[in-house]
């Protein structure tokens, strides 16, 4: 799965490169930061999530169905990352297939923040899309990310929700 | 499963029942017109479409990973239906399975709207996902379907999508409003 070009460089130094499975750690890292980022409070239910992320993410990885990428300083320090999960959605009259490009686990290092590693990823992420063939990357919005979606040429969708157990939400 | 189910319901003379792999014709069948309705692609399609969506529920109507509903007139003339697909999702620690609750193939035939028909089906299809002990129902709306929905009480969510067919991200997007 290695790609050609393997990494993008930019003025602040930061590159973005494909996650390997040696990566795992640092992916599950990076979900757990982005859950706390959301206000998801409890080591134990932290833990116990890291750990089915990990072999969520690990068992797609090698079937091919889940990419990563990690962006990092020259030195090696990781300054953030995102994923892209090829979901199952229902099959449509004019596209092949049942697979959906979903772009999940996006994360920056607070000390990053700023310096466009988000834009980074995501075009790295829409890259490989496109190159893959698919014609639509989806995601769901965090607070933060919205901005940086929008100037990439992100819309909102007509996805729709019904809470069951809160039904004013 | 749930060991009963709720009683059919009715919206003058129409009744909201389970389908069975029996009805999956019916399903395909009024599937197809609600796509001819969207867009009217051509019939090489259309047929390829049918095929495609007999294959894929038949599968998972088997294996119970999805239900649906059909809404019949008195004489047993089927007018309307909807499904709920349990989709795979990404793992989340606040919800305990991995898949989800997904209505799709939502449809009411033109004659038989205005009467509280696709109403009933999506609370059937919400009371289902609650006795299974779901969260949460998500769907994607069409501009007839989001009346409907809001009035139910579904909001929108954070899903964003990108178009990849054009040489630069266009701000003008097809994507709101289009199935």
């Amino acid at each position: 799965m290695a790609s050609a070009r393997s990494s993008r460089r930019s003025g602040s130094g930061i590159q973005v490169r494909r996650a390997t499975l040696k990566d795992t750690q640092e992916l599950v890292h990076q979900r757990r930061a982005m859950w706390e980022a959301l206000g998801v409070k409890g080591k134990a239910e932290h833990d116990r999530a890291d750990r089915i992320y990990g072999r969520w993410v690990r068992s797609r990885m090698k079937n091919e169905r889940l990419v990563g990428w990690i962006a990092e300083k020259r030195d090696g320090t990781v300054a953030g990352g995102g994923c892209v999960w090829l979901q199952e959605v229902q099959p449509r009259p004019h596209r092949k297939g049942t697979l959906q490009p979903y772009l999940l686990s996006m994360y920056t290092e607070p000390e990053f923040r700023g310096h466009g590693v988000a834009t980074k990823v995501v075009e790295a992420a829409i890259d490989w899309t496109k190159k893959q063939g698919y014609e639509r990357l989806q995601l769901h919005a965090s607070e933060m990310g919205r901005g940086v979606y929008k100037r990439l040429g992100f819309a909102r969708t007509w996805e729709m929700r019904f809470n069951i157990n809160r039904p004013n939400r | 499963m749930s060991a009963s189910l709720p009683k059919p319901q009715s919206a003058s003379g129409i009744t909201i029942r389970r389908a069975t792999l029996k009805d999956l014709d019916a399903l395909v069948s009024l599937r197809r017109a609600s796509m001819i309705e969207l867009d009217k692609p051509d019939r090489t399609i259309l047929d390829k479409a049918d095929r495609v969506f007999h294959r894929w529920a038949r599968s998972r109507m088997k294996t119970k990973r999805l239900v649906a509903w059909l809404a019949e007139k008195r004489d047993g003339t089927v007018v309307g239906c909807g499904c709920v697909w349990l989709q795979p999702v990404h793992p989340n620690p606040q919800r305990k399975r991995n898949h989800r609750p997904y209505l799709l193939s939502m449809y009411t035939e033109p004659k038989s709207r205005g009467r509280g028909v696709a109403t009933k089906i999506v609370q059937a299809a919400m009371d289902w996902s609650r006795m299974q002990g779901y969260q949460t129902l998500a769907l994607h709306s069409s501009d007839i379907g989001r009346g409907v929905y809001r009035r139910l009480g579904f909001k929108p969510t954070s899903e964003m999508r990108v178009r990849l067919d054009s040489p630069s991200p266009s701000r003008s997007h097809g994507s709101r409003g289009r199935r």
